[in-house]
């Protein structure tokens, strides 16, 4: 998050915590499929949140490597 | 007091004001709500509700957002404490930061999950999740309001002539606790357990949405995952592509 490190603090945390928040979402509004007036609501919002899920833990996981990758730090043990 | 304090505090109190506020007509909601009656009391918790729904939305919006400018707040007062490189030694200068950051996360995923419920009981036609968001928003209620407190008294209890340690002291492997436990880890077996994590949880979640049947896979990403027309023109060995699709193809759709 300091500026010698570009800020990409600020780029990894959010896509991680959206991810996580749609995900849960996700799995919390499931067993409310069966209501019938949200029978045609329900999995167009899961669909949404589960694409919304697979881009933010897919970013969080290309910029982690990306930083593992362009950082000098030598992996030892 | 830096403007970027003045503004969370803000936030934290008119959050908690409202979410009180919200409070009354939530147990309202519990007790006389009835959507087969047309008596007059239904019909102003009909029309309340959308007046307080639409409160708690942006209420709850700004305290989503105001967990970015908490960490961003406390990692550019770092030199303003002897000891502090970055955003973990501020957190550290007294017992209330920590606290404060994991209370803001709580409300954050909780706040979440309201706006949620909040966006699918407004597209449906006789608004089934009307208690069941009401009954959440009086779990919430304590935690913002335990959360605004705990800010607050961080936010007092910050002394510049406190020595605090930073990150490289709690991080380092010869600490005790569960971040320098993690951070002692041989790496090879961490990074084993990052990416197992993560292809863990896609899996998991493909089979989540295979197992609720919810058609066909739209989006591009998942389009590319379950082989349809249209791939993404990127990969440079078309066969290598084609098998790779097959493989998790299988898994997935």
């Amino acid at each position: 998050m300091k500026s010698g490190y570009g800020y990409l603090g600020y780029a990894l945390y959010p896509p991680l915590f959206v991810a996580t928040a749609a995900g849960l979402g996700a799995g919390a509004i499931a067993p409310l499929r069966d209501i019938k007036s949200l029978q045609a609501v329900i999995p167009g919002e899961i669909r949404r949140l589960i694409q919304l899920w697979l881009y933010g833990f897919g970013g969080f996981y290309l910029l982690a490597t990306w930083l593992m990758l362009r950082s000098n730090l030598v992996l030892l043990g | 007091m830096s403007p970027a304090l003045v503004a969370l505090s803000l936030i934290a109190f008119a959050v908690t004001g409202a979410v009180l506020l919200a409070c009354g007509f939530a147990l309202r909601i519990l007790r006389r709500w009835d959507l087969a009656s047309g008596s007059e009391l239904q019909v102003r918790l009909e029309r309340q509700t959308y007046l307080i729904s639409t409160l708690l939305g942006f209420a709850l919006g700004a305290e989503a957002l105001s967990l970015l400018l908490f960490v961003h707040t406390a990692e550019s007062l770092s030199g303003q404490f002897v000891g502090a490189m970055c955003a973990t030694g501020v957190l550290n200068v007294n017992a209330f930061g920590f606290p404060a950051l994991l209370l803001k996360i709580a409300v954050f995923f909780l706040a979440a999950l309201w706006l949620l419920l909040n966006r699918v009981d407004n597209r449906a036609y006789d608004y089934p999740l009307v208690r069941l968001k009401y009954a959440l928003l009086l779990a919430l209620a304590p935690l913002t309001a335990a959360e605004a407190t705990v800010q607050t008294l961080f936010f007092l209890g910050l002394k510049p002539d406190v020595i605090t340690s930073c990150c490289g002291s709690l991080f380092s492997a010869d600490s005790r606790g569960a971040a320098a436990e993690l951070a002692g880890l041989p790496p090879k077996p961490t990074l084993v357990a990052f990416y197992g994590t993560g292809a863990g949880l896609l899996i998991l979640g493909l089979a989540f949405r295979r197992r609720l049947q919810l058609g066909r896979c739209s989006p591009p990403a998942t389009r590319w995952l379950s082989g349809s027309p249209s791939p993404p023109s990127s990969p440079s060995s078309p066969c290598m592509c084609m098998k790779i699709r097959t493989i998790i193809a299988r898994f997935v759709c």
